[in-house]
């Protein structure tokens, strides 16, 4: 058994599927995951390779002396425990194959399947011990197609992307929050798009704390689609970064988007380019890819946020792989949005209202409902959904419709508790306790107090309409002189 | 120039000048609202501005699209910058469709405040190129209060070509019955939105029973923005005061003046009496070279129309926010009663 730690390279040579055969990279069956891009390094690469050479060879040292053999990973039950080790350290994972055999592929791959290989080909016609492969020791594609030849290919790619997908995420990004302006500007975007472009690609600004993006603005970018190329407007794109950056120099570039549903093959393509702009800025976050699906695919609005993180053989990136993150949509202050369920808000809002305010005897005693966590609400949603909206509510009219509201949030929250008490509905306890804790948190006073409050407030409020109508007479007035005044 | 009124060729060339139709309605896109008011709170408390881009079609105004203009430094080498921004701007919203047509400028305001003379010559400025063009100002502190407060604002044109001769007496102001009302003229707004981006709003936002902005209208305690409110009301009050102390000397002297005129000209008549008793030749009954013949300027009236309208500007704001107080307090009272 002899190492061959250099050889590794030059697998990369030989095509995906066939060992030994000349055909040119980037031909063969898997042409959507393939990136036509050469030579990037993986994050995992760079980042973690001390802590993964130092595991390989604790393992490696353990099964050697062990003097287990490599076809161990056949046991049925060595896929549970790689299971178990790689989701509790998703970080590293748990190479239970030491680097030896990976170059033992290589020199399998190069001079036909015997030996170790042949094990592996021979023993893996249960697809669990290739996931076991994977988990265990990130392979690429093309290491494991290579030495899985027998096997056909698509079969191997189907069990492939079922096990690609859970690859927990080697980035630092755990989730985005998009805010509702650049929703918009994607749509607008889309709606004048030039009639031959299919979709409409461009870049996204913001920025980034603790692993979440914040996605703050966008712009589109003009660019060319064809079977088999895409070319973008480089220049365009730099000219309107520079001109954003004047004005707003905290929201950097943190991705791009395209609308259309799903990842195809040209958006690899253009998320490598991104990768590229990103490391000349030296970001240390990865691009996110953000696919808004204006067709409306599947009856439904989907608005999806990718990071990529490249497979690759050794030092050639073979395939670029598209993890979904979780994305918020949130709008910013101003409109002040967030996902809401149910009527905790509601709730909430009389949680603030009784708060400020005076006591109340609660007659109904200790109530158990269960409503869930909300967030703050749209403000201006209403205004947005619409297609047109006449008139933008002025004060009287926004007050009026507020207190609707929250006539009938009180009227709902009574119907439900008359139904709790009657046994019509199931109680639920955090409800109850919130709405207990809501009716507790009015401050107690005694009437003569709260009556006492109240005129103060009224009588203040009186004063300040006073002064402002007499301040308009005045003015009113002073007009009048002002120009009625003649000059002899 | 650009007939962007939409009729036939012939029409527009057979008129020999064309009579816009009033601007009645100001649409404003979705998308637009949502940039400027993102602009503005991102630079709160400072006073930021943009360009409105958009279509002018017949009595309606309409605004697509927007972009910010970078903070300005008192530097002499930034206003090319700035030239070049905006240029370099609406080349690129060119090559992506979107309206290349400025139709005016947005802006936000401090409480309402603004009403200055910076707008009105801005608003000079721009209309010399364009047509028609409106401002559009957005207070980011009344929005807190549960309220979409963005006005579109316009020059009046009776106004403008006051101004733009210079002629602000007190005479020519009664001439054109103008007061301090007709300066700006505020347009209604509607908010349009392209049926994509409502689809998608609709789709992912689900009816709520409640929202942010009620929060905020229920909200009791609103003693911070009132008092500011108070506050710059009272400064302005000072200024028309002070205004008012420059008329007041303006027309003494203008009284004192015409005094000594009289009393020059009884001397003349007496002295030319005399000379004619004499025999002489009487002496002219004016004399301009006499630095009492001098006239005096009448003060502009602008600055006082423009505090004037700050101030009705407070007024109102007061009234809208004591009227919702007084609806939480009733609203409050009522709670307890139970």
């Amino acid at each position: 058994m002899s190492t061959q730690s250099s050889k590794v390279g030059s697998v990369g040579e030989n095509s995906i599927g066939c060992s030994g055969s000349g055909e040119s990279k980037g031909k063969g069956t898997l042409p959507g995951f393939v990136s036509s891009e050469p030579r990037q390094t993986t994050l995992n690469s760079t980042y973690k390779k001390d802590l993964q050479v130092d595991v390989k060879r604790r393992v490696g040292h353990f099964i050697y002396s062990a003097a287990l053999p490599f076809n161990v990973m056949n046991d049925p039950y060595w896929l549970p425990m790689a299971w178990a080790w790689a989701s509790a350290e998703q970080s590293v994972k748990s190479h239970a194959v030491p680097s030896m055999i990976r170059d033992r592929l290589g020199h399998t791959v190069r001079n036909g399947p015997t030996g170790f290989g042949s094990y592996l080909v021979r023993s893996t016609h249960r697809s669990s011990c290739v996931s076991a492969l994977l988990l265990q020791e990130k392979l690429t594609l093309a290491e494991v197609c290579a030495a899985a030849v027998p096997l056909s290919l698509s079969a191997l790619r189907s069990h492939l992307m079922a096990v690609l997908q859970f690859f927990p995420p080697s980035s630092p990004v755990v989730s985005a929050k998009l805010h509702a302006v650049v929703l918009f500007n994607i749509c607008d975007c889309y709606v004048r798009r030039p009639d031959q472009a299919d979709r409409v690609i461009g870049t996204l600004l913001g920025s980034v704390s603790d692993g979440v993006i914040e996605i703050k603005n966008s712009y589109a970018v003009p660019h060319n689609e064809s079977a088999d190329q895409v070319a973008l407007d480089v220049d365009y794109h730099r000219n309107m970064y520079l001109s954003h950056l004047k004005v707003n120099p905290k929201e950097v570039l943190v991705g791009w988007f395209s609308t259309g549903f799903g990842v195809s093959g040209g958006s690899a393509l253009i998320h490598e380019f991104y990768v590229k702009e990103l490391k000349e800025a030296q970001s240390s976050i990865p691009p996110i890819h953000l696919t808004v699906d204006t067709g409306f695919k599947n009856g439904e609005a989907s608005i999806k946020g990718y990071v990529s993180s490249n497979l690759s053989l050794g030092d050639r990136p073979l395939a670029a792989q598209f993890q979904e993150i979780p994305l918020d949509l949130r709008m910013i202050e101003a409109e002040r949005v967030g996902c809401t369920n149910l009527d905790l808000s509601s709730l909430n809002i009389l949680h603030l209202f009784f708060s400020n305010a005076i006591s109340t005897v609660l007659e109904h005693g200790t109530m158990r409902i269960d409503f869930e966590a909300a967030d703050s609400c749209p403000l201006y949603v209403d205004i947005l959904k619409t297609t047109v909206v006449d008139k933008l509510p002025n004060d009287l009219e926004g007050m009026e419709a507020s207190m609707e509201r929250l006539h009938s949030l009180l009227d709902e929250i009574y119907k439900y508790v008359g139904d709790v008490v009657e046994g019509r509905v199931a109680p639920d306890n955090d409800i109850g306790r919130f709405l207990a804790d809501t009716l507790a948190s009015v401050p107690r006073m005694s009437p003569a107090a709260f009556d006492k409050v109240f005129n103060d407030k009224i009588q203040d409020n009186l004063a300040l309409v006073y002064l402002s109508s007499l301040v308009k007479t005045q003015l009113g007035i002073a007009e009048k002189l002002n120009t009625a005044a003649q000059i002899l | 120039m650009a007939n962007t009124m939409g009729r036939s060729f012939l029409q527009a060339a057979a008129t020999s000048e064309e009579v816009a139709p009033p601007l009645r309605v100001v649409q404003i896109e979705g998308l637009a609202v949502l940039k400027i008011i993102k602009h503005c709170n991102e630079f709160l408390p400072s006073l930021v501005t943009g360009q409105l881009l958009g279509l002018d079609v017949g009595s309606v105004l309409e605004v697509t699209n927007c972009f910010p203009f970078p903070i300005r430094e008192e530097d002499e080498e930034i206003e090319a910058d700035g030239a070049n921004y905006q240029l370099e701007m609406m080349r690129c919203l060119r090559e992506v469709n979107v309206d290349n047509n400025t139709v005016g400028w947005y802006q936000s305001t401090l409480m309402g405040s603004f009403q200055t003379v910076e707008l009105i010559e801005t608003f000079m400025n721009y209309q010399e190129n364009i047509r028609r063009c409106v401002c559009i100002v957005y207070d980011p502190s009344r929005s807190a209060q549960g309220v979409l407060a963005l006005k579109a604002l316009k020059l009046t044109d009776s106004f403008m070509d006051l101004y733009r001769n210079n002629n602000f007496t007190g005479e020519k102001l009664r001439e054109k019955n103008l007061s301090w009302v007709d300066i700006f003229e505020e347009i209604p707004i509607k908010v349009s939105n392209s049926a994509l981006a409502s689809a998608f709003m609709t789709e992912l936002e689900p009816e709520l029973p409640v929202k942010q902005c009620d929060y905020d209208r229920l909200k009791l305690s609103t003693a911070p923005y009132m008092e500011r409110n108070l506050e710059f009301l009272i400064d302005c009050m000072e200024d028309l005061s002070a205004e008012q102390n420059k008329f007041q000397y303006y027309y003494r002297n203008l009284s004192r003046q015409q005094a000594q005129q009289q009393t020059w000209l009884q001397k003349r008549r007496v002295e030319n009496m005399a000379r004619k008793a004499a025999g002489e030749e009487p002496l002219p009954e004016e004399d301009p070279a006499n630095p009492i013949f001098k006239p005096i300027l009448e003060p502009s009236r602008v600055d006082s129309y423009l505090i004037t309208n700050q101030i009705s500007n407070y007024c109102n704001q007061i009234n809208g926010v004591a009227t919702q107080s007084f609806n939480r307090l009733y609203l409050m009272k009522a709670l307890h009663e139970d």
